[in-house]
């Protein structure tokens, strides 16, 4: 180990106070070519001989003002050959002190006489720290190192993992799974999970799900609060409940194609008051609860089905048929170069999303629909045949497998993956076929 | 679902003058930054899996003393002023440096992140710097994340740096302090901005905190 570089400085009688960070920088950056040192910096204090470490110590010592008395006996102990001081002074510093450090300093390896600093200015110091790593240069062989010492590497170890504030008015839990039978043998599912940098920070997960039936119906929502927002989670979860809350309610008793059209709006309709009504209550901008929607209502008949469904931000929205054809039910706003752009429920009047929805019909039966967030779709390579494995054959072996009461925890986990540079939070709820 | 590593990177290109007009503290006080922001980057677990750095010197001419590195594997380089201020062989090679190693879009998968480019000058330009510009321009100058030029000292020529960009921040001096609060900041910057990635943001470019008091935006032109 080479000595450790010890720079004391005497922060009395400057015109302004120096920076030990800068004067230490400035020593390191000198002392570059030489093996690696490390620099210390600490303001001289009344006990500082005494203070001196005992470790292998280079100590360069600038003195503006004469010393407080009683420190050569602990110099004196302290100097050693693992032990070397040196001196540079401003013109306030006492000429007895530096005559009786020039004394005991007299015998260490490579002696210097203390070094006269003319005036407080950066080239003056520098100078200094140049005379200093002469010298240095000179005592080098004494510390070499043999190799230098391995890199220290961090790693994910180093992602803290603490818990959201569960006393907060609007508290929501970091994870949340949930599932139901459906309407005419199909199941509904939903995990969501809390991301690496909510984790880290201790704040609330912002994604938010939602799932319902009626006798005819299944309903699906997932929604994404925006980071940027202050009450992201309570937009997510306003939109997905109070969506399929409505669409529950209104449902017609004996639906036809075109109700789900109307179905959709409804749960638009639903979903855009909760936000203005809440923003309205608690007097917040509604821009607190930025959040984006995907709302999908699954009419299935015997052998073709109904969709409805709008898609408002990112994340995806993809089912899959009894046949094995693959389906991307909406286009998500993202900015193919950029995905830090999205859209918001809020982002535009609710007409304009009104328009957006859309109802397809199938002459097959779907056999898996899913709905997730960015955090989710971002990791997925959004490509028919690495979707079929990816997304729905892992669907199939690790979650669908299961009975109905195991199938949610066993979506949380097939979420809970760790992957580099995924922060986000992760939701998905599924709609499958028995 | 996690079957396909790929990592988008977000890549920071960091431009420094080493002219011989930096020579002592200045370019000393450009080192410790750069050691200083990638200390920093080691301990953001954000930028860590996201963050790369690559390192571009110009003076008589221009060199990638760091190519693009994820900030674990990043060496700072060891910096000295001597030369001319050639920011047009800078420029020339950051557009080929961005092109050879950067991860564009393709069908169905996300390149890289939006590059940062953080430029530092403290002269007016020695080389034909202006066919340099149109050329980066051309080729990448609509897949920038956010390009912010630092002009400091009393040579530098701004109106060069505002051809290059429009964020121009100017320093009247290249003191170490002032250099070191530059550091700082970008050093915020990028942090900020890796963190971003998870946040899912709805506006993109530079995040930053607010601008240290010593820098003031340029209002000359």
């Amino acid at each position: 180990m080479p000595p450790v570089v010890h720079l004391i400085v005497d922060s009395r009688g400057w015109s302004s106070p120096p920076d030990l960070d800068i004067l230490a920088a400035l020593l390191e950056a000198r002392l570059r070519g030489l093996a690696p040192l490390e620099v210390q910096v600490r303001s001289l204090e009344e006990s500082w001989a005494a203070q001196l470490p005992q470790a292998e110590a280079i100590a360069l010592l600038i003195l503006a003002r004469p010393l407080a008395q009683g420190w050569q006996a602990a110099l004196q102990a302290w100097l050693s050959e693992r032990h070397l001081l040196y001196v540079a002074f401003f013109d306030g510093a006492a000429l007895s002190d530096l005559s009786q450090l020039a004394a005991l300093t007299a015998q260490q390896p490579v002696p210097r006489a203390p070094y006269r600093l003319a005036a407080q200015t950066s080239q003056q110091l520098d100078a200094a720290f140049a005379w200093f790593e002469k010298l240095l240069q000179k005592l080098q062989p004494t510390f070499v190192p043999e190799a230098p010492l391995p890199p220290i590497r961090m790693m994910t170890t180093r992602w803290r993992n603490l818990p959201s504030n569960a006393q907060d008015a609007f508290a929501y839990p970091d994870q949340l799974t949930r599932s139901m039978r459906g309407a005419r043998g199909y199941s509904l599912l939903g995990a969501s999970t809390r991301g690496r940098t909510h984790a880290h920070h201790g704040t609330f997960r912002d994604d938010a799900f939602a799932l319902g039936a009626t006798a005819h119906w299944n309903i699906l929502a997932v929604a994404d609060g925006a980071g940027s927002a202050a009450l992201a989670r309570v937009g997510s979860n306003l939109v997905v409940e109070s969506a399929v809350a409505a669409i529950q309610e209104r449902a017609p008793a004996s639906p036809t194609p075109e109700d789900l059209g109307r179905a959709i709006w409804t749960g638009l309709e639903a979903a855009y008051q909760a936000l203005f009504s809440f923003a309205g209550a608690e007097h917040l901008p509604v821009s607190d609860l930025n959040t984006t929607l995907q709302l999908l209502v699954h009419f299935p008949l015997d052998t073709s089905c109904y969709v409805g469904v709008v898609h408002i931000g990112d994340g995806l929205v993809v089912a899959e048929s009894v046949d094995g054809q693959i389906y991307a039910l909406t286009e998500p706003d993202t900015d193919p170069d950029d995905d830090g752009r999205t859209l918001f429920l809020t982002s535009a009047p609710l007409n304009q999303w009104k328009r957006r929805a859309k109802v397809y019909q199938f002459d097959e039966r779907l056999d898996i629909v899913a709905l997730m967030t960015d955090g989710l779709s971002g990791d997925l390579e959004v490509r028919d045949e690495l979707l079929r494995t990816n997304l729905f054959g892992k669907l199939r072996e690790r979650v669908l497998c299961y009975p109905l009461h195991l199938r949610a925890s066993a979506l949380l986990s097939l979420i809970s993956y760790e992957r580099r540079g995924s922060f986000d939070d992760r939701t998905l709820a599924v709609l499958a076929r028995d | 679902m996690n079957a396909e590593q790929f990592v988008r990177r977000r890549p920071v290109y960091l431009l420094l003058d080493t002219s011989g007009s930096m020579r002592g503290a200045p370019i000393q006080a450009v080192q410790q930054g750069v050691t200083m922001i990638h200390q920093e980057l080691l301990n953001n677990p954000h930028a860590i899996e996201t963050v790369y750095l690559s390192v571009i010197t110009f003076a008589d001419g221009a060199q990638q003393v760091a190519p693009l590195a994820s900030v674990e594997n990043f060496n700072p380089p060891t910096l000295r002023a001597e030369g001319q201020t050639a920011l047009g062989a800078a420029i020339t090679l950051l557009e080929q440096v961005m092109s050879r190693e950067l991860i564009p879009n393709t069908e169905g998968r996300k390149g890289d992140y939006r590059p940062l480019v953080f430029l530092l000058t403290d002269g007016a330009p020695t080389d034909d710097w202006q066919p340099a510009v149109a050329r980066f321009k051309q080729q990448h100058g609509n897949k920038i994340g956010a390009f912010v030029a630092l002009g400091c000292g009393s040579n530098v020529n701004t109106e060069t740096l505002h051809a290059i960009t429009n964020d121009v921040l100017y320093m009247k001096d290249t003191t170490p302090d002032a250099l070191k609060q530059f550091f700082r900041w970008v050093s915020s910057s990028i942090q900020k901005t890796s963190q971003r990635i998870g946040a899912r943001p709805e506006e993109s470019g530079l995040d930053a905190p607010p601008l240290p008091p010593v820098m003031k935006w340029d209002r000359s032109t």
